[in-house]
């Protein structure tokens, strides 16, 4: 009986002085959504959003895709230009495509392929000279940023006696065949088994198409905040600016794909720009009432969309000039930004409990 | 007899070395099979690159930054006397080894604590001073050492009372309202798995969580007590085999229900050990009985043992907040599966005059896996403050900046907090027993 009296006293030692808080206040308790709010939604994402954004993309593409046997065949000014206006258009069509990085896309390594910015010259020097190796995914020397480089990096006779080189003909070809190759292919798994399955993935689990949703929606943003804005500013590199980082130096798109970058990201939030039928996380966490600090979530993401777009909409100049001309309004904008990381990466997946994956987690855990 | 005399000579009264046995046997056993799939694995490649930084314990900064290649022969070397120790050959140097290379694996990068490292680690360490090697082992066999049949029963019993204080503690470290009254995590971490086939609708369901967080700590805190008296060890064993199972099943633990599973079996009876392990040849009446000759020195060393086993988990008393949050006394004591955390932390370079320079990519000194760990845990975060401001003076040739933080983190469904002081240069930050001001304490609200 002794024994007893002693563990009782144990356990009232430990209650009391388990190291505990005295907080009992969370923001969700995990809220259910219910299955048929779930397919609706994926729905409405496959149709209305990222079905439209890769086809838009692979048809600008094609588009291109023309024009550059044009110039290839017929190296004169006018195709010169006619390609670049293709590849403005085309360019830009990515960026509306370019969050949805699960499934499909993936598996295509899309990311390697199409945009990896900023540009390796001498990687790209490299594999012209040695001929384009689609397997090879991890050079800075393709999709995108090689065109915006040859299409842009000298004066309009530079670049047409350049591309006159076979080597160079032939890897401008090879690396958009590459490019309509991969797209293609990842519109037809949206449009078939994939699409499919991607609407009736419910539930919470890593993998389920609430948590693609959410993961690519962060991993997307970070690509803007540090890839498009941070590195070129200089925030990163202790004010040592670096303007040639940016998306689209050579052509002088990069204010025009930044911004592409952040409307399509926030569609991806709202579920489409401002129509009355959209139907995206942002609704999804208004119906469910998530809050955070007795504030609805939702309206402080938009609130931070909203200051963040703005800013980005009064920079007055490509992005690296502005990084240099226009440097606190650049700050501004990062910082935020950042402030919005902190929302999105934190508190939307804790209320929704859901986990960031893709941040890898190699070993067991405890 | 007086009572100590009594207690003497209970912990000192012989039972068969069978238990011993099959419990090196088993450990050991599981601790090779875990040390070739974590070989296997490849992870020692992605968890221990060279260039990176390594995250220190506290006192054990002196461990070095063992990188891939290395830890890859530690971990052959781990094997081979991991084996050798299974078959007790060569026990005393193997046993020996066995510990001083898995020291080093769990040492080197304290981002890869885990409990049941820590477990694993302490059985070594007991093991290397018990004569586990004295029957039904190749030493006995080929050089003819001295065997023995019957070992006092603290040994046993010292077994015995670690895993008890493993379970104890963990069960006292759920007795807090995250756990108890919020069921957290477990209501984040069981709808995660409601795509399991049959279980997964009843995973999803909030009363489930209860269940679990209600069972579990009672599990805890009561098993050890219930495999202790021969009235209950069955039934009780029997949930030791349901519980870890299911545990496993759930969550990404490795080897951990394993490793309860084989080391509770030293909870039963000597006879019942010495039956099984007959039935393969195990001579129970081989050999003479260990006597213990010298018992103050035997008893000073084991209350030592047991004083710091005991005070290791309550260190967190001695710091103000909640030990969720600020995890101070957090490690090495047992709390498990207490926390689903995340976070973000930037981290801001100024001058010494306290002029805004940059802010720190973390991408460029750190795995993804390590910036998740690190902008979770208070103290990782000032041992990076401080490798950031040597790095980046040395990289940009400045000198005397600053490093602050700006930190955030949520903590089982609460929204993000500021875990830091944004406004405390944490490169200058020194490590210390002593309770750190600079973190912010977790908020009501």
């Amino acid at each position: 009986m002794r024994i007893f009296s002693v563990l009782a006293i144990c356990l009232c030692i430990g209650f009391f002085s388990s190291c505990s808080s005295d907080d009992t206040s969370v923001t969700s308790l995990c809220p259910e959504i219910e299955e048929s709010e779930q397919t609706a939604l994926f729905q409405f994402y496959k149709d209305q959003l990222i079905i439209p954004a890769y086809e838009q993309a692979l048809s600008d593409l094609g588009v291109l895709n023309t024009s550059l046997d044009d110039l290839l065949n017929e190296p004169t000014a006018e195709n010169l230009s006619e390609a670049r206006v293709a590849f403005r258009s085309a360019y830009l069509s990515w960026e509306y495509a370019e969050p949805y990085y699960f499934g499909p896309a993936e598996d295509q390594l899309i990311e390697d392929h199409f945009n990896y910015f900023p540009l390796n010259r001498d990687s790209l020097q490299f594999s012209i000279d040695e001929g384009f190796d689609s397997d090879l995914s991890e050079k800075y020397d393709r999709g995108f940023p090689a065109m915006d480089y040859l299409f842009y990096f000298g004066s309009e006779d530079e670049i047409l006696e350049y591309i006159t080189n076979n080597d160079v003909r032939s890897y401008l070809s090879a690396n958009m065949d590459n490019m309509v190759n991969r797209l293609s292919q990842v519109v037809e798994e949206w449009n078939g088994s994939f699409g499919s399955s991607f609407v009736s993935n419910t539930g919470k689990v890593d993998g389920a198409s609430l948590s693609q949703i959410i993961n690519t929606y962060n991993r997307h943003f970070e690509t803007i905040k540090r890839n498009r804005i941070g590195l070129a500013s200089g925030v990163l590199t202790l004010g040592f600016k670096n303007p040639s980082v940016v998306e689209g130096f050579y052509s002088g798109l990069s204010l025009d794909l930044a911004k592409a970058a952040v409307e399509s990201s926030s569609n991806y939030f709202y579920g489409g720009s401002g129509t009355d039928s959209q139907r995206g996380i942002y609704n999804l966490l208004n119906d469910l009432n998530i809050q955070v600090g007795n504030e609805s979530l939702a309206n402080k993401m938009d609130a931070t969309i909203v200051d963040f777009s703005q800013l980005l909409n009064d920079l007055n100049s490509s992005l690296d000039a502005a990084v240099i001309n226009e440097e606190a309004a650049v700050s501004e904008l990062y910082q935020s930004m950042s402030s919005y990381v902190v929302l999105a990466k934190t508190d939307m997946p804790t209320a929704l409990c859901i986990s960031i994956t893709y941040v890898d987690n190699p070993s067991d855990s405890d | 007899m007086s009572r100590i005399q009594k207690l003497s000579s209970y912990l000192r009264s012989d039972v068969s070395i069978a238990p011993l046995v099959s419990f090196r046997i088993l450990f050991y056993g599981l601790f090779l099979f875990g040390a070739c799939r974590f070989l296997d694995s490849g992870w020692i490649y992605e968890l221990y690159l060279d260039n990176e930084f390594y995250f220190k314990f506290y006192g054990l900064e002196w461990v070095p930054n063992i990188g891939s290649k290395a830890m890859t022969f530690i971990y052959l070397i781990m094997i081979v006397s991991s084996l050798f120790c299974m078959l007790g050959l060569f026990y005393r140097i193997s046993s020996i080894v066995t510990f001083i290379t898995f020291f080093f694996y769990e040492f080197t990068d304290a981002t890869n604590y885990l409990n049941h490292y820590y477990l694993v680690l302490l059985l070594l360490f007991l093991l290397i001073f018990l004569p586990a090697n004295r029957a039904f082992s190749l030493d006995a066999r080929f050089w003819k050492i001295k065997s023995y049949s019957r070992i006092p029963r603290y040994m046993i019993l010292l077994i015995q009372v670690q895993l008890a204080m493993v379970y104890f503690f963990a069960g006292l470290a759920k007795l807090n309202t995250d756990w108890m009254v919020n069921f957290m995590p477990m209501a984040v971490w069981l709808p995660a798995k409601g795509d399991l086939p049959l279980i997964g609708p009843i995973l999803a369901k909030p009363i489930t969580a209860a269940v679990f967080s209600y069972g579990g700590a009672f599990y805890d805190l009561s098993i050890a007590f219930f495999l202790f008296f021969k009235r209950t060890r069955f039934v009780a064993y029997l949930f030791v085999l349901a519980f870890h199972l299911m545990v496993g099943l759930l969550f990404n633990i490795g080897l951990f229900p394993y490793i309860m599973i084989f080391s509770t079996t030293i909870f039963f009876s000597d006879e019942l050990h010495a039956k099984i392990l007959s039935k393969i040849g195990f001579n129970p009446n081989k050999g003479s009985t260990f006597i213990v000759n010298r018992v103050a020195p035997l008893y000073a060393a084991l209350s030592l043992f047991l004083f710091v086993q005991l005070i290791l988990p309550l260190r967190c008393l001695a710091y103000p907040g909640s030990v969720l949050w600020h995890e101070q006394g957090y490690r090495f004591s047992w709390r498990v599966m207490l926390i689903e955390k995340t976070g973000v932390a930037t981290f801001k370079v100024y001058d010494k005059d306290d002029v805004f320079l940059g802010e720190v990519d973390n991408s460029k000194y750190l795995s993804p896996y390590k910036e998740k760990q690190m902008a979770i845990q208070p103290d990782f975060i000032m041992q990076y403050a401080k490798y950031l401001k040597e790095q980046l003076e040395e990289e940009y040739k400045i000198k005397n900046i600053k490093i602050k933080c700006d930190c955030f983190a949520a903590l089982n469904g609460r929204a993000s907090q500021r875990l830091v002081d944004p406004d405390i240069d944490l490169s200058k930050q020194i490590d210390s027993w002593s309770a750190k001001s600079w973190i912010v304490p977790l908020k009501d609200k």
